[in-house]
């Protein structure tokens, strides 16, 4: 008979025992109903734990997505593996006395165009949360103006 | 004979009868231009009409620089508000003539008695101006009532920069609303001043400023009050400017990230396959496809091995970071979460034609699940006996 609880460490243990298993096996060995059971068992034993221990949810959420990330870029990266280094446009480009023909080309290139589209990332990121400098036109207007300090009161006659 | 030579041939009779008519006008007008209304009109040049801040009005001819005019005005009007050579205010000459009039002898002529009055004009004048420079002495008297033009400019910018200070969000508006009518008579400007509490005076001198610098008829004195004109109008102008920047920083930064992300994504190539389940990631493929490519590119990570590298560690960070709580946890959950879920999917295997094969998959992990050591208790008593019949799922029913 089932137990109404289980520590979440045993069920813990299952979850990961149990992905394990679906991983390690041979495609074509088990019908496609039956790991997808397997999937909801161990989405219900992840579901528990987190019912008790939440803070745990967001970190199993970033795992997830960033797992199935990182499929996609080990696809990305074994293919980029098998790019011809000097491809039919660079050739062009070359032939034709135009290398700057071939800067496109390269740009697309994963190895040489992501860290360009990293750092284009990384300044539209501080772009999108870039606070006005109204500090800094404020304090070079009041020095141009004479007024780079709070200006001393004089005495009233 | 103009009314200029008519006026100073009257005030200094016999002064001047070396001189024709013409002489003198000339003469006069090269030493004080501000006169030149009061000349032969066939001799008045078109001139720039400018309001002195003591309310005089004096036309200076139109072939006077910029620079002579200033100059001309900071005969006058030093630059820094206190007057060289003031002149008494309205209440002032009445109280001096009034005094005169008190103390003045009985029976002098008329001339006698203008003699008198000129007499403690003057003292009056030069205890003013030595007042204005001991208070002025080493530094700048912004506030000197007898100018309220600079006066007025400090109190504004004293104001601006005590609101700033403590209201930097609301000053961000007010900002906005000066740059929304730029130097366009400035009446915004003055509302906003009232809010500062810099006073009707302040506010009011920044509109004429702002006025100024808009018709470029300067309603105060010549060049000084065109750069103050023209210094407020760019503190406004400024803080405005440093608005625009944030707004249009934060406008171009999102373009700028998505077609980042879009040209990762053409490098990144998913397939089909590899998105289809990534349920989490958007509705649609392209969705997907566009949003999982962001997610890499957030991680700061390249299409390279070591890019594929660090996202595992990140992945093996975060599991170490989930296990480390649950190791540490003395809590029991409950299994029915586990139940429901294989229920769920037991309920989609069934929604087919043909179910029997699939549901019949999901009820034996099922019953693995259940008779698992690790979640499961051995009921004591009676076996469970097989009755021989089996459910809709095709398994036997057992009865204790």
């Amino acid at each position: 008979m089932l137990l109404p609880t289980a520590t979440v460490q045993k069920l813990d243990a299952l979850k990961r025992g149990t992905y394990r298993a679906i991983g390690d096996r041979a495609y074509g060995e088990t019908q496609g109903a039956a790991i997808e059971a397997e999937k909801a068992a161990a989405r219900g034993a992840r579901q528990a734990i987190e019912s008790v221990e939440p803070t745990v949810g967001p970190i199993h959420q970033a795992e997830s997505k960033l797992i199935d990330a990182s499929g996609v870029l080990d696809d990305a990266v074994f293919r980029s593996g098998k790019h011809n280094p000097f491809g039919l446009t660079e050739g062009i480009a070359l032939a034709g006395h135009r290398p700057i023909w071939a800067l496109p080309a390269l740009l697309n290139r994963p190895g040489i165009g992501s860290p360009v589209a990293r750092a284009v990332n990384a300044v539209g990121r501080k772009l999108a949360t870039a606070e006005p400098p109204a500090n800094l036109v404020r304090a070079a207007l009041l020095a141009l103006m004479g007024q780079d300090q709070e200006p001393e009161q004089p005495e009233q006659r | 004979m103009s009314e200029l030579t008519k006026r100073i041939r009257a005030k200094y009779p016999n002064a001047y009868n070396d001189l024709s008519d013409d002489e003198l006008e000339q003469k006069v007008l090269a030493k004080h231009p501000q006169y030149a209304d009061l000349a032969d009109p066939k001799d008045q040049q078109p001139s720039v009409r400018v309001h002195m801040p003591d309310g005089r009005v004096i036309n200076f001819p139109a072939t006077m620089s910029h620079d002579e005019i200033t100059k001309a005005i900071d005969q006058d009007f030093r630059p820094n508000g206190a007057p060289s050579r003031p002149a008494l205010s309205r209440e002032q000459y009445n109280a001096v003539r009034q005094r005169v009039i008190n103390t003045a002898p009985d029976g002098l002529t008329r001339d006698q008695f203008s003699a008198l009055m000129d007499s403690e004009l003057t003292k009056a004048k030069t205890a003013q101006a030595e007042s204005a420079v001991e208070h002025t002495e080493g530094k700048p008297d912004y506030n000197g009532v007898d100018n309220p033009i600079y006066g007025g400019a400090y109190r504004v910018v004293r104001g601006l920069y005590h609101y700033a200070k403590d209201h930097p969000a609301a000053a961000g508006a007010m900002a906005g609303s000066a740059l929304a009518a730029p130097l366009t008579g400035g009446m915004s400007v003055p509302a906003a001043m009232a809010a500062v509490g810099v006073g009707g005076a302040g506010g009011a001198a920044y509109g004429q400023l702002a006025k100024g610098a808009a018709t470029d008829d300067y309603g105060t004195p010549g060049g000084n009050a065109r750069e103050i004109a023209t210094e407020g109008g760019l503190s406004a102008l400024g803080e405005g400017s440093a608005r625009a920047v944030g707004a249009g920083a934060r406008r171009i930064g999102p373009i700028l990230r998505d077609q980042a992300v879009s040209a990762y994504s053409r490098m990144l190539k998913p397939t089909k396959d590899a998105i289809q389940s990534m349920t989490q990631y958007g509705a649609t493929l392209p969705e997907r496809a566009h949003n999982v490519a962001a997610a890499i590119l957030d991680e700061g990570v390249n299409i390279t091995q070591a890019g594929a590298r660090k996202i595992h560690d990140r992945i093996s960070q975060l599991a170490d970071r989930a296990s480390s709580i649950i190791a540490n946890s003395d809590k029991r959950a409950s299994t029915s979460y586990i139940t429901d879920a294989l229920g769920e999917a037991r309920d989609r295997a069934a929604q087919q034609l043909a179910p029997g094969a699939d549901v019949a998959a999901v009820d034996a992990v099922e019953n693995s699940v259940r008779a698992n050591p690790q979640i499961t208790k051995r009921v004591r008593g009676r076996k469970l006996l097989d009755t021989g019949v089996l459910d809709a799922s095709g398994q036997p029913v057992m009865k204790r």
